[in-house]
């Protein structure tokens, strides 16, 4: 890994936990989620030639939300696409990482998978990926200011659609 | 009765002369308007190919739910013209009709002389043709159908090159992944048939029967829904009710299909077998069992119970059945599973 | 005169510490005289920290191998491809009687339930008229009997 930058199999091992993560958390289930790393790690095999070296994790977190939107783009297109597999048919049944606490996180999941995309990928860049605005703002393309804006709407819609669910529980 | 036999010996002479000739060529075996592909006429001879060939052989039906992987065995033989499957013959082809044997005896569950049609697949299914593999022992041409709309192959099938039978059909997820198969192990000629002479277990159609097949009907009325088209280029193909007053809507694509059944009624969730997911199907409890033939999702809306059958794959059921969902859920978010009104649609 | 501006989305960039000092000096003067100002600190930091609790998201066991080894993947697709030989099972469940009964749906005054081997045969013979015979009676309920 001379010069920091890493082989591919390197980004796999060492971040696909990451990777993964931030992918589960913008499309809200498995299924999508492993299309969005395939993806992804395609776009990262080929972009690795020109990568610098700095933010990793940023440079990922980028692709990933790239793919994401560009599959939103895609399906709004072709509506009757966008179904996943159920994951049960092929993947053996297993429970997920985070089954003791499934209450909670589903529902903030859920909550998540209710914001408009624009406040989703921001609040995912932030909240689950952990970059910094300046990040975000490059990585979806508008200005830091906006950023800022649609981070602290998405948290307040976030929160309010929290507070509903415990509510009419 | 007379023209029964005069039929089996000519369906005898034709079966010698098939089997003993060699290869024929697919394109005359059927003529047909849009026959001009070639893939697509494989599979309208394979319709008739299995009461056209004398054979026994074995097939394994395979599918996986949520206990995993599952595969049966079940025996089938042709002969005159009718066919047999099952261990004891439990079910039989004779023409257009079909019977079961139960308990008490023989079910015509399909009697009708008019074949019902279905669309085109052509539309919405992109075919290839290849040599494909050896199945059964038997040299195949194999035929892919992948959707036009995104490339994916989502079924295979593999025709036998002499006798224009289906050996295997495969269906895959949108992965790629084989989800269910349905494919011969074995297959041999039946012995006698060559000679004119029928073997003792050659199957016959049963003599007398109780009628089960279900009507044919022309117009539904609320509550029930009947779309005419649903999900990805499915057509109402057939609409049909049975003496119980349950209605069926066979809905098609030219490559798959599915039934939609409704009833009348409060659902007794509580009755429902065990062995079913609970699912949120476009905001709507559903419950959802796989089966040998395909996935069987039971719902109810607006005081009727809704099941739906598909053989086809689940992200294409998913979409038909949206079309018969209530538009409106009655909680203030819901965890979508099936992403009809999911975060893609935004 | 009150200068003070309602809550705005300053408080999500003082939460994640990206306010220069100037802007930062100012959020915490209004957070010092507003309850309003608290309040809504209060709010987006509860939903910060929701987020920010979320359990990081495993893949399901044999993606990544299927993932990095996209080689091998194609050649058990190859394999899995090719017919199995006869298979050599036991002979099957002894025959069991068929559970294609009169209706699809059990009735009773008002409740019905719908009987899913039965439903999934209707289908497979309906379906079996406009499409191959053989594979789609091949998975009717009478020689593919549900399991108990």
């Amino acid at each position: 890994m001379a010069g920091g930058v890493p082989t591919w199999e390197e980004v796999a091992r060492d971040h696909g936990r990451f990777l993964y993560n931030v992918a589960y958390r913008l499309a809200g289930n498995d299924s999508d989620a492993q299309d969005l790393v395939q993806e992804a790690l395609l776009r990262v095999r080929k972009g690795l030639e020109r990568y610098q070296p700095g933010s990793l994790e940023g440079w990922l977190a980028r692709i990933v939300t790239n793919v994401f939107l560009d599959e939103v783009r895609r399906r709004r297109r072709r509506p009757a696409d966008a179904l996943p597999d159920d994951p049960d048919w092929v993947l053996p049944p297993s429970p997920p990482a985070d089954e003791v606490q499934t209450g909670l996180s589903d529902d903030v999941q859920a909550a998540i998978n209710s914001l408009p995309n624009e406040f989703r990928t921001a609040v995912v860049l932030c909240d689950i990926a952990d970059r910094p605005y300046e990040e975000i703002a490059e990585a979806l393309g508008v200005p830091v200011g906006t950023v800022r804006s649609r981070i602290h709407r998405g948290r307040r819609l976030l929160r309010r659609a929290l507070v509903n669910t415990g509510e009419s529980a | 009765m007379s023209s029964r036999v005069s039929r089996s010996a000519l369906v005898v002479t034709a079966m010698a002369a098939l089997t003993a000739l060699g290869p024929v060529a697919d394109a005359g075996l059927r003529a047909g308007a849009d026959q001009s592909d070639p893939a697509e006429e494989l599979l309208a001879n394979a319709r008739h190919a299995a009461e056209r060939s004398a054979f026994s052989g074995v097939l394994e039906v395979t599918w996986s739910d949520a206990a995993g992987p599952h595969s049966r065995e079940v025996p089938v033989h042709s002969a005159n013209g009718v066919l047999s499957l099952g261990d004891e013959g439990q079910v039989v082809v004779d023409g257009p009709r079909r019977f079961v044997h139960e308990t008490e005896g023989w079910l015509a569950v399909w009697g009708g002389t008019v074949v019902p049609d279905v669309p085109s697949p052509s539309e919405k299914w992109r075919f290839t043709l290849r040599d494909g593999p050896v199945v059964a022992g038997r040299s195949t041409r194999e035929v892919d159908a992948a959707g036009r709309d995104d490339g994916r192959v989502r079924e295979r099938l593999y025709f036998d090159t002499t006798t224009g039978l289906l050996l295997r059909r495969e269906q895959l997820d949108r992965r790629g992944n084989t989800v269910r198969a349905v494919s011969f192990v074995s297959i041999g000629e039946a012995a006698g048939a060559l000679f004119g002479v029928l073997p003792a277990d050659a199957p016959r159609a049963p003599l007398a029967s109780a009628t089960r097949q279900p009507r044919s009907i022309q117009t539904l009325a609320a509550p029930y829904r009947a779309p005419s088209t649903a999900g990805d280029g499915f057509r109402l193909a057939g609409r049909y009710r049975d003496s119980a007053g349950t209605v069926q809507l066979f809905y098609s694509d030219g490559l798959f299909a599915v039934s939609v059944f409704e009833q009348q009624g409060e659902l007794d969730w509580s009755e429902l077998p065990a062995g079913g997911d609970s699912r949120t199907v476009a905001g709507a409890d559903a419950r959802r069992y796989r089966t040998p033939t395909g996935v069987v999702t039971v719902w109810e809306s607006d005081e009727v119970v809704y099941t739906a059958v598909g053989d086809a794959p689940t992200d294409q059921v998913d979409g038909l059945l949206a079309d018969f969902m209530p538009s409106d859920s009655p909680s203030t978010f819901e965890r979508v599973t099936s992403f009809v009104l999911g975060p893609f649609d935004w | 005169m009150n200068e003070r501006p309602a809550p705005d989305d300053r408080l999500s960039a003082y939460l994640d510490g990206e306010l220069d000092l100037a802007e930062r000096q100012a959020v915490e003067s209004y957070l010092a005289e507003s309850a309003e100002w608290r309040v809504e600190l209060e709010e987006v930091a509860w939903a910060r920290d929701a987020l920010r609790s979320l359990p990081v998201r495993e893949a399901p066991p044999g993606f990544w191998d299927a993932a990095l080894a996209p080689q091998l993947t194609e050649a058990r697709a190859r394999r899995a491809r090719r017919v199995p030989r006869i298979a050599g099972l036991g002979a099957a469940a002894a025959a069991v009687a068929a559970v294609v009964t009169a209706a699809l749906v059990v009735p009773s005054p008002d409740r019905v339930t719908p009987k899913v081997p039965a439903v999934a045969d209707a289908h497979a013979v309906r379906a079996s008229v406009s499409d191959d015979p053989v594979s789609r009676l091949a998975t009717l309920s009478v020689v593919t009997p549900p399991r108990r």
